[in-house]
């Protein structure tokens, strides 16, 4: 291939058309789309309704398309770049700390997902509630039948010994606590998937937006995310609690659509430094163009300040759902863990009548809230050591 | 490419790049910085062209904008036109500016270390680089890597290929970022201080490097402040000032008895006894008339009209010109041209 032979050949190459080629059907593209068609479907069968009785909800198909955007965009790409994947996975592994922390998050999306349809939804059962842990006792008033042993206590008092039927107790509900932290992983993990195939994206996508263009386009979404800042999510939550039914959705929308700001201003300084780097520069000078820059030179080497802070994005507003979830502002029949652990530190509130101590019930507040820490350290953990894995130069 | 292609090509007398009247400003809060006032020059096929001047004199500036490389905004692109084998550059649209990019012309940048992206290894960034411009199967864009690698002077290529950017040296990443200015055999190279970061001994191998890539027939436009890389490369020199060219010529001639007082003032400090060595540092350059002359020892009355004074033969060659009032019609350069003799016969005992 000579380059003087004709002058014309950049022209004689159709580099649009060879550009396409390359670059619309990507795997990743072409799960989207797929997934796309089958919710298209869904929602047709739906509309229709063909089978009685069945439906999803607005939740539903939230957390449905965003563990589509999670597959398609995070698990297609890592699948098919098998060697980053497996090195980075090797890297978080290798330390003992962030290893655990991996396993965790991996059992607990494993059960969070399949959990709820494997168990159902809890049933009530009253006559068995309060049922302490298994190798725990418990006082045997609360509960109609005792499943163990009772054992006699001081005076009139007697205890009421924990079974393997309910190994981890049971709530004012008679609901087992194991499928009560089961519930609330599936809320977490909905939590954790709107954010991180919503809230992270748009995040990103502003932050470098801005930082690439520069200019007015900066100006002007830098002055959106200040004004976004100053609107507290939680006003915004109460009212639309005060005009709608209150649902996790809500608090996804609201929470999560207002807390990108800071990470879009984090992204969009990194991106500044990063456009120009001696790697962009060339990047473009060799035909690149700022699209193809952005994604394929500047988001990997934002990665260690974006993916720390994107993790601790998602610790944030899980604890912020436990959060509101433990104030009461959720919705019955999801069991969060935060409303969860309100139900064990306040058993009056429930108003089933009965005196207690939070402490004499303590596995109700225990459990979720140990769940409720650990994911949130995970979380931490993982954000720092994927941070170190993907940077070569570590 | 044959040899008599090439010089059938350096005989034809339309130059590869034409650039006209070229300004640049940067637009700031405050005020528009004049980067490039109204720079001119052309470059033929096989041809080295060096562009001399200190810093912030706008050569960079110009290089990058050849292409559209520099950020708009800030930058702004505000007049000029460049030619690329006779088709304007500017009046393309983004997506043919782009094509020309690498696949023509293709640039080396200064600061060797950030020249490479940390995150792939050198081998990614090469075959894709490859892949882009030829479309070549994978496996044979890696062996053309470690080609261009061993092209470039590499060590052991196939064991480094796969080595990530911070595992090699300065000069290494350099030569890299020249294996990939290679990859699409353009027509033009710009590199812009291709050797200011690195030590002397790996400058002299950068520069023999870039010395085989003009004998393969490709153009170089080199940016530097550095004497002696100019005196290794150049056919000719440009010297620029203030966003403006001062003075052109074949390098022997103006290494010989440069001209403009610009030049002159340039070629002293090299030699370390600046004439007024006790010199303060310049306050803003003028934006109209001849950038230089308030620092210029033989400044007159005329030097402050107008723009940049025009371009005039020095002597009786019509390649050596001089923008300096003391060249026009009915003024002596005499007194001008004897400085320049001095400087030189300085400097040349010097080495």
């Amino acid at each position: 291939m000579s380059a003087g032979d004709d002058p014309q050949r950049f022209e004689d190459v159709d580099w649009t058309e060879l550009e396409r080629s390359r670059r619309t059907v990507t795997p990743a593209r072409a799960v989207f789309v797929a997934g796309l068609a089958l919710f298209g479907a869904l929602l047709a069968l739906q509309a229709a309704a063909v089978v009685p009785n069945w439906g999803f909800d607005h939740l539903d198909w939230i957390t449905a398309l965003g563990a589509l955007v999670v597959l398609s965009f995070g698990v297609v790409p890592a699948l098919e770049h098998h060697a980053l994947a497996r090195r980075v996975l090797r890297e978080l592994l290798s330390r003992p700390l962030r290893g655990a922390a991996a396993v965790f998050l991996g059992v607990f999306a494993i059960v969070a997902a399949l959990g709820p349809v494997v168990l159902g939804s809890p049933d009530l059962a009253f006559e068995h509630r309060f049922h302490a842990p298994y190798g725990f006792t418990g006082a045997d008033r609360w509960h109609a039948e005792c499943l163990g042993d009772i054992v006699e206590g001081e005076g009139i008092t007697r205890y009421c010994e924990g079974t393997l039927q309910y190994p981890l107790g049971t709530n004012e509900r008679g609901h087992p606590m194991g499928h009560l932290l089961v519930e609330g992983a599936s809320v977490t993990l909905t939590v954790l998937v709107f954010t991180a195939a919503f809230v992270v994206p748009l995040a990103t996508a502003v932050g470098v937006l801005a930082g690439v263009r520069g200019g007015a386009v900066d100006d002007l979404l830098m002055s959106y995310v200040d004004v976004q800042l100053c609107v507290p999510a939680i006003v915004a939550f109460f009212i639309g609690y005060m005009y709608w039914n209150v649902s996790l959705a809500l608090l996804l929308v609201t929470f999560g659509l207002l807390s990108w700001g800071g990470i879009a201003r984090l992204v969009r300084s990194e991106t500044l430094q990063r456009r120009d780097d001696g790697y962009v520069l060339i990047a473009r000078s060799l035909g690149g163009s700022w699209t193809y820059v952005a994604k394929r030179h500047v988001v990997p080497n934002i990665t260690n300040t974006l993916v720390p802070a994107a993790f601790h994005l998602l610790a944030l507003l899980v604890l912020v759902e436990a959060g509101v979830a433990f104030l009461g502002f959720h919705h019955v029949e999801l069991y969060s863990w935060g409303s969860t652990v309100q139900e064990g530190l306040d058993p009056e509130f429930a108003g089933i009548g009965l005196e207690m101590q939070p402490h004499e019930i303590w596995w109700v507040s225990t459990f979720p809230a140990l769940a409720l820490t650990l994911t949130i350290a995970s979380l931490k953990l993982i954000g720092d050591g994927l941070r170190d894995a993907l940077d070569p130069r570590l | 490419m044959t040899d008599d292609h090439i010089s059938d090509e350096r005989t034809s007398t339309e130059p590869l790049l034409a650039v006209d009247g070229l300004r640049v400003h940067v637009r700031t809060e405050r005020e528009t910085i004049r980067a490039v006032d109204g720079v001119s020059f052309e470059l033929c096929r096989g041809e080295t062209v060096c562009l001399i001047g200190e810093s912030g004199s706008g050569k960079s500036v110009t290089c990058e904008s050849l292409t559209r490389l520099v950020p708009e905004p800030p930058f702004e692109i505000v007049g000029g036109c460049v030619e690329f084998e006779g088709r304007d550059l500017f009046a393309a649209d983004t997506g043919r500016c782009r094509r020309v990019r690498g696949d023509r012309i293709a640039h080396v940048f200064q600061n060797p270390q950030s020249a490479l992206d940390p995150v792939y290894t050198v081998g990614e960034q090469l075959i894709e680089t490859i892949e882009i411009h030829e479309d070549v199967p994978k496996t044979n864009a890696r062996d053309r890597a470690i080609g261009l690698l061993r092209q470039v002077g590499i060590p052991r290529p196939a064991d480094r290929i796969d080595d990530y950017p911070h595992e090699f040296s300065g000069g290494m990443c350099q030569r890299v970022a020249i294996a990939i200015a290679l990859t699409a055999e353009p027509d033009l190279v710009v590199a812009d201080e291709p050797t200011t970061a690195v030590d002397v001994t790996v400058q002299a191998r950068l520069i023999e490097l870039l010395r085989e890539v003009t004998d393969g027939g490709t153009s170089l436009l080199v940016v530097t402040h550095d004497l002696r890389v100019a005196a290794a490369l150049a056919d000719r020199l440009l010297v620029m000032y203030g966003g403006t060219i001062v003075e052109r010529g074949p390098i022997e001639e103006l290494f010989e008895r440069p001209a403009h007082p610009y030049t002159q003032a340039l070629f002293e400090s090299y030699a370390g006894r600046s004439a007024g060595s006790d010199r303060t540092a310049r306050g803003d350059v003028p934006a109209d008339g001849c950038r230089f002359r308030s620092e210029c020892p033989h400044a007159v009355e005329a030097c402050s009209d107008g723009e940049q004074p025009p371009f005039y033969a020095v002597g009786d060659d019509s390649d050596r010109r001089a923008s300096c009032v003391h060249y026009g019609p009915g003024n002596d350069p005499g007194a001008v041209l004897e400085a320049g003799a001095t400087i030189a016969e300085a400097e040349g005992s010097d080495d």
